[in-house]
């Protein structure tokens, strides 16, 4: 369980001409995926460090599950009932990934042999075989398995609440790929909340069960990527996420986020992974000269069912 | 060949008092690098925090390093009068610099963003000085030690000649004797400790910063 609630929350920095965050009402349910997306400098960093009261608002509240992180709550204790992960720089150099991963866990005073097979557990999870990574440091690894370390890092304390700002920033296209699949699977057997900031459209269309969209420190829009895809607010959504480019809709919504629920008993021909776009499905329906397809999980088993209608009608 | 006969000789000749003189020069040595380093390394930190602080303590101990060492020693004498705490506090003067210097830069430039995943994840301010600011500052810090402790086995030499003991007391006196094979009794044993420093810290820095060359 973690929900957050932000109030009017402004920051002012000394020195800036205007508010970095100006007056931000956002609720965050539990166990959703939360995507903070826009431009560089509007201040996505800024409103995920409130919550790990990294930084003070100037006025307003937070609340985490309904209560205030101001009001008689210990700021040490705070955070280390929240996971962060930050680019890749934030992995300690001088300790291994054991070491690492570890931190809350000795911070909370866990018994060693609990720390120890909590390690190899999130290893696995985020899909590093723990003999070879455990004695590893971060510069014996690539940037995605660093990653993969700060992931498995932040889930360590098993925190309900996880803030990540932009930790896929500095990867490359490919391995940033895989690593928001594995991000995606692993939300799904996990359920955390996640507060993700990220100034990339097409990671915040993949990842995000809603996105909230900031401009000059105000939210502009919050909602399901495809409300945001096909009912944005103002000119400076649609042409932030490309409303109008239909083709790049189709290559980022997911195809869980639009399936029909299954009808018990229907027959499965062609079968499409949830986490695929509507493009693949499109695609696939063509080729397979199907009707509709049958969405899987990743253990094949079926969730629901696409045709094109759904994918017609899903697209303004 | 003859010079190093002579020199052996006089050292076999003078083994006890060359081993005193030996001890003596370490425990200068040693003093003053300890003392320097406990005085150095947490007005270090502490001048890291501020660019201002930073900056005043860094063009004040650059003033430091012009004045020779000699220099120095000699200045205090008048003051202080000649005897042991006279050189250690000369030595320390002249050890501090790089220390203090290396100190501030190592912590003034580790990664902000580290520093901040640490208070993230909710470490104290004590817990990121002590388990992750001070361990990746340790190499550079050791840098500036290995400096300092070279210039202050040179420089424990001079203490001889305000009677403080050390190995410069050949130094002095094969000076006054005209005789080269006693200054060597006292220039060989300098050199090897300046050496066995030189050893023991870079190899003592190579373990500590092993995480980032493998
Ligand atoms: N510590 C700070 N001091 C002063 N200004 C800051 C500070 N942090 C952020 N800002 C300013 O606040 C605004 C929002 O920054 P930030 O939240 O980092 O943006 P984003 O993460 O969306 O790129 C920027 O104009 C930035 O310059
Ligand atoms: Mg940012």
């Amino acid at each position: 369980m973690s929900t957050i609630r932000f109030e009017k929350v402004v920051k002012e920095f000394a020195g800036m001409v205007r508010p970095a965050l100006n007056g931000i009402d956002l609720t965050v349910d539990s166990g959703q995926f939360i995507v903070l997306l826009g431009p560089s400098g509007c201040g996505k960093t800024t409103l995920l460090k409130m919550v790990n009261r990294l930084h003070e608002p100037t006025s307003g509240d937070i609340l985490i599950d309904d209560q205030s992180i101001y009001n008689g709550m210990d700021v040490i204790h705070l955070r280390r009932k929240i996971g962060y992960v930050i680019q890749q720089t934030g992995l300690f150099p001088h300790m291994t990934v054991e070491e690492n991963i570890s931190i809350v866990p000795n911070l909370m005073k866990w018994p060693e042999e609990k720390t120890k097979s909590r390690v190899d557990e999130l290893l696995d999870m985020v899909a590093l075989p723990p003999n070879e990574f455990r004695e590893r440091y971060p510069a014996q690894m690539s940037g995605g398995q660093q990653q993969r370390v700060g992931v498995a890092r932040a889930l360590a304390g098993d925190p309900d609440l996880i803030l990540m700002d932009e930790p896929f920033g500095a990867i490359d296209a490919i391995t940033r790929t895989d690593l928001q699949d594995s991000l995606l699977k692993l939300q799904r057997q996990l359920r955390k909340t996640i507060l993700f900031v990220t100034h990339d459209v097409d990671e915040a269309l993949r990842l995000a069960d809603k996105i909230a969209i900031l401009r000059e420190g105000q939210l502009v829009q919050y909602g399901t990527p495809l409300q945001i895809l096909t009912q944005p607010n103002d000119d400076f959504v649609s042409e932030l996420v490309g409303a109008d480019d239909i083709v790049r809709q189709l290559g980022q919504i997911r195809v869980e986020t639009i399936m029909e629920p299954l009808l018990d008993g229907g027959p499965i021909k062609q079968t499409i992974y949830q986490d695929e776009s509507l493009r693949v499905a499109l695609s696939d329906l063509v080729k397979s000269k199907q009707d509709f397809l049958t969405v899987v999980d990743s253990g094949k088993q079926p969730l629901g069912t696409i045709t094109y209608d759904n994918i017609r009608n899903s697209v303004g | 060949m003859d010079l190093a006969f002579t020199t052996w000789e006089y050292a076999i000749g003078h083994l006890d008092e060359l081993r005193q003189a030996t001890t003596d020069h370490l425990i200068l040595v040693t003093i003053s690098l300890v003392i320097s380093v406990v005085i150095c390394i947490p007005l270090g930190v502490w001048t890291s925090r501020s660019w201002r602080k930073s900056k005043a303590i860094i063009n004040a101990v650059n003033g430091l390093r012009v004045i020779p060492s000699l220099a120095i020693l000699f200045l205090l004498v008048p003051y202080m009068g000649v005897g042991l705490d006279t050189a250690i506090i000369a030595l320390t003067i002249l050890a501090m610099p790089p220390i203090l210097v290396n100190t501030d830069a190592a912590f003034r430039t580790i990664n902000p963003a580290i520093k901040e995943a640490a208070a993230g994840m909710g470490m104290t301010k004590k817990q990121i000085l002590r388990k992750i600011e001070f361990p990746l500052a340790l190499p550079i810090i050791l840098t500036g030690i290995r400096t300092a402790s070279t210039e202050v086995i040179a420089s424990a030499t001079l203490a001889a000649f305000i009677g403080s003991g050390g190995l410069g007391l050949y130094i002095q006196r094969g000076y006054a004797m005209y005789q080269l094979s006693i200054l060597f009794v006292g220039a060989i044993p300098i050199a090897l400790l300046v050496l066995a420093s030189e050893a023991l810290l870079s190899s003592l820095q190579r373990a500590v910063q092993s995480y980032k060359s493998v």
